[in-house]
């Protein structure tokens, strides 16, 4: 028995078994038997895996005898039953899904790997560049700095990721928006770091006027399908400073970097900042002055027609006070003041016009904000119910056609009421006269009247058909239009503007658009809104711009001029009308209920996003 | 007549061929889809040979462009069992030769896989490699470099991997044309003391090229960075 014993210890064939591999040393003496090189006997158990055994990772050698003899060869190594995280991120790597690249491939001496003690991220330049052209690397602007040893420089992984290089296919929309996203966020991750910056003394700034760009804009809001992310214009691999041949950015070679995606512009077109700063006088003294004007031309109106806003409202509410506090509910001074009949302040192509003016006022200003205050929580919401940024700049342009069509007729009226039917005999007196929206002298001692009245004058000036504030809100459109109109093709058509205008003025454009934009959205929202409609005796609605009439004691306290006008030159009679029908006073207010909500909400969120975003 | 529409609202298009005149493009999901149901489908790679040994989807078929008559026995009987046709790193040519031979054998639906490989693989998807070739460590030489390259290596040999049709409609001067599925009986006749640089079409199938050549004992091995894509991007920028 004990010789039967003997024998079969001697001579059954041996087996290994992980389980038992694991534990004992044992097997690996089997091994080495025949595998004595150098490599396995010394640099093997030195090496970051010295402490498995040969079988943890060549498991499958169950028959030692076919494995000696050649008959059964060892499958691949799996190292995902060890490396299992970075295994699952490699199926994503393009080395592994392109090339089909498994560990060993790059990892070719992993019998006598070691941790690497040096620069991890020198190791990692080092053995890409094993494959990728090392020049390619030198010559990124980052080389440099991280061959000298600096941490915070990148390598290769910190763009392209280790382990999860991803791939994305040129001919796929989706794959290059992705990578666009990816690449302009790791820059990102950098280039914005203030710690990091600071380190390194470079600013943060590349990052925020990025951001303050439509490119930037866009991109922020989610939409970077179609605007340049920061690999689209300086490229991958030859980030130099300008003045290098190489660099993407060198003046040579901007065209090529531009023309990518904009097409048939002038050379003028490269002079076009794609990281501006209206702060920086130094650097873009048109821009800055531009800034600079823009910001005293909205401080100034504010700082006049709010506190305007604030004195009437304050005045009124008191007069209203007084009145209540008296037992005083209403006035009706005249016998014509209980008539039903009223009297026609709109005709219906004024009231259709101004209906398709609210409308494309509201698209605009609810198509363009959110871009403006990208970064804001409501902006992403807003652009989103739009369908997103393309569809929204869509529609931007098609409300600011229908602006544009209303300012031309507007212009055309203007012109026929200065020369009718081409009399120019007159026209001074026309344009001076009480029926015109121009302002003169009158208009002065006004707005003196009214500032008297504001601190306790007994009463308010006399007006005729057009007020002073009303004759701003008119002229302001024509500035307005022509800031806000002008400045907008020149953003709508950079390509055709620069047949005109050299590229900076795209830059200096983009500051007009969105400044005037802001000061006419709160000027409409807040001191058009009071000065119609919200002032304590019209509020909640003064609907006459929308039914056309109004009534006649409304006339004689609102317009006493040309009430009086209107009655010596004996034309009352002809404007007096019907109050308006139920229909149209539904319409009314509906629209213009809604316009004054939607409008109060539009000025939280645009202040809310001005303050702290 | 190839009828697209979207599976549950995915929006994932597969190809139905309503006809049995053209192949119908799916996508890689669609096919596991079919695959789940149970549905008997033969996946045929017409990579080369070398490429199909190194990488395919489990059970494929190896039937490269350029031959499937040879290889009469390997069809299935069934006519109507779904083949699968794919590429390596793009969908496989609808005129490619197995494609056609399925046509023309009478297979009612045929498919071309959308982005071959790579797209089955992106999609999570497992392969099998049966006779995988170690890839090998090299260096590469961007287009823009080749002049200066070449002029450092003047013995070096221009050897262009890419399918004969290819080569003709555009090479680099000098280069000859071995293509990779003749580069098992070819590599005999390469210069072993002379630079060899590898070209192929968008700079991946020369890596297994690289493998290949360094297993049968050749050294001096080089890639063409991008392959003959980067090249012509890089001429068309040169000279617009």
């Amino acid at each position: 028995m004990l010789i039967l014993c003997l024998a079969c210890f001697l001579f059954a064939p041996p087996r290994l078994s992980l389980a038992a591999t694991d534990r004992t040393k044992g097997p690996v003496r089997h091994c080495r038997s025949c595998h004595d090189e150098t490599l396995y006997r010394q640099d093997f158990p030195a090496s970051a895996h010295g402490k498995n055994t040969c079988v943890s990772c060549h498991g499958d050698i169950g028959d030692l005898r076919r494995h000696m003899t050649g008959k059964s060869k060892p499958a691949p190594v799996n190292c995902a039953s060890c490396h299992r995280d970075i295994a699952s991120r490699f199926k994503r790597d393009v080395h592994y899904l392109r090339l089909n690249f498994q560990c060993q491939d790059c990892h070719q001496d992993i019998h006598a790997l070691r941790k690497y003690e040096g620069d991890f991220k020198k190791a990692v330049v080092e053995n890409c560049c094993q494959c990728h052209d090392y020049q390619d690397y030198v010559l990124l602007g980052h080389s440099g700095s991280l061959l000298k040893g600096n941490a915070d420089a990148a390598s290769c992984a910190d763009c392209h990721g280790l382990h999860n290089t991803p791939y994305y296919d040129p001919s796929s929309e989706r794959d290059v928006t992705a990578a666009r996203e990816n690449y302009t966020r790791r820059c990102r991750a950098c280039h914005g770091d203030a710690k990091m910056a600071k380190r390194n003394r470079f600013s943060t700034k590349a990052v925020t006027s990025f951001d303050n760009t439509y490119h930037g804009k866009v991109f922020n809001i989610g939409y970077p399908q179609r605007v340049a992310g920061c690999a689209d214009c300086h490229r991958g691999h030859n980030i130099l400073p300008r003045g290098h041949l190489m660099s993407a950015m060198n003046p040579e070679r901007m065209k090529e970097a531009c023309g990518r995606c904009h097409k048939g512009f002038r050379n003028r077109f490269l002079s076009f900042v794609a990281h501006p700063d209206p702060q920086d006088a130094k650097r873009h003294p048109v821009l800055h002055r531009t800034n600079v004007f823009m910001t005293i031309l909205l401080g100034g109106t504010f700082a006049f027609f709010w506190l305007h806003t604030l004195l009437w409202w304050w005045r009124t509410y008191r007069d209203k006070c007084a009145e209540t506090k008296a037992g005083f509910v209403e006035r009706r001074l005249l016998p014509e003041c209980r008539e039903e009949k009223q009297i026609q302040r709109f005709s219906l192509q004024e009231r259709v016009m101004h209906v398709l003016l609210i409308f494309s006022f509201f698209t605009l200003v609810m198509t363009g904000f959110p871009l403006k205050y990208y970064d804001s929580p409501w902006a992403k919401i807003m652009i989103n119910i739009w369908g997103g940024a393309y569809r929204a700049g869509f529609f931007h342009r098609a409300a600011a056609l229908v602006l544009c069509a209303l300012f031309l007729y507007t212009l055309w009226l203007s012109l026929r009421f200065l020369f009718p039917r081409g009399k120019v005999q007159g026209w001074l007196g026309r344009l001076f006269g009480p029926d015109s929206l121009f302002p003169n002298l009158k208009d002065l001692r006004a707005i003196i009247g009214m500032f008297k009245w504001f601190f306790g004058g007994k009463e308010m000036p006399r007006f005729d058909r057009w007020t002073y504030w009303e004759k701003f809100n008119f002229l302001a459109v024509f500035w307005g239009m022509t800031a806000i109109g002008g400045s907008g093709f020149v953003l709508w058509f950079p390509e055709i503007a620069s047949y005109l205008m050299p590229g900076w003025m795209i830059n200096v454009a983009a500051v007009v658009h969105s400044e005037e934009a802001f000061r006419a959205a709160i000027y409409i929202f807040t001191v058009h809104f009071f000065n119609n409609h919200l002032v304590p005796n019209k509020f909640p609605l003064e609907p006459n711009v929308f039914t056309g009439r109004y009534r006649l004691e409304a006339m004689i306290n609102e317009r006493p001029l040309e009430y009086e006008r209107l009655v010596a030159e004996g034309r009352l009679e002809s404007l007096k009308r019907e109050g308006p029908g139920i229909w149209l006073q539904m319409f009314s207010s509906i629209v213009g209920l809604t316009s004054l909500i939607l409008g109060l909400i539009l000025t939280v969120l645009i202040l809310w996003a001005a303050l702290f975003y | 007549m190839v009828v697209m529409f979207s599976v549950l609202g995915l929006g994932i298009p597969i190809g139905v061929p309503a006809g049995d005149e053209k192949p119908a493009f799916v996508e890689p999901r669609a096919v596991v889809r079919m695959l789940n149901n149970r549905e008997k489908i033969v996946f045929i790679n017409v990579a080369s040979s070398l490429e199909c040994l190194d990488t395919r989807i489990p059970s494929s078929l190896c039937m490269e462009c350029g031959e499937g008559a040879e290889k009469e026995r390997a069809w299935p009987q069934d006519r109507e069992a779904k083949i699968v046709f794919y590429d390596g790193n793009a969908t496989a040519a609808p005129g490619c030769e197995p494609v056609q031979i399925a046509l023309t054998k009478g297979y009612k639906r045929i498919y071309l896989l959308k982005g071959g490989l790579t797209a089955w693989k992106r999609a999570g998807y497992d392969v099998e490699s049966i006779d995988r070739i170690p890839r090998r460590k090299g260096m590469a030489v961007k287009p823009e470099r080749l002049k200066h390259w070449l002029a450092a290596n003047s013995s070096a040999v221009l050897v262009d991997i890419r399918r004969p049709g290819d080569f003709k409609a555009g090479s680099i001067e000098g280069a000859v044309n071995v293509p990779l599925a003749s580069l098992t009986r070819a590599y005999q006749n390469f210069y072993r003391d002379r630079p060899l640089l590898l070209i192929d079409q968008d700079g991946t199938r020369s890596f297994l090229a690289m493998g290949y050549l360094h297993r049968k004992g050749l050294e001096k091995l080089y890639r063409l960075e991008g392959g003959m894509a980067a090249w012509q991007e890089w001429n068309k920028r040169r000279n617009p």
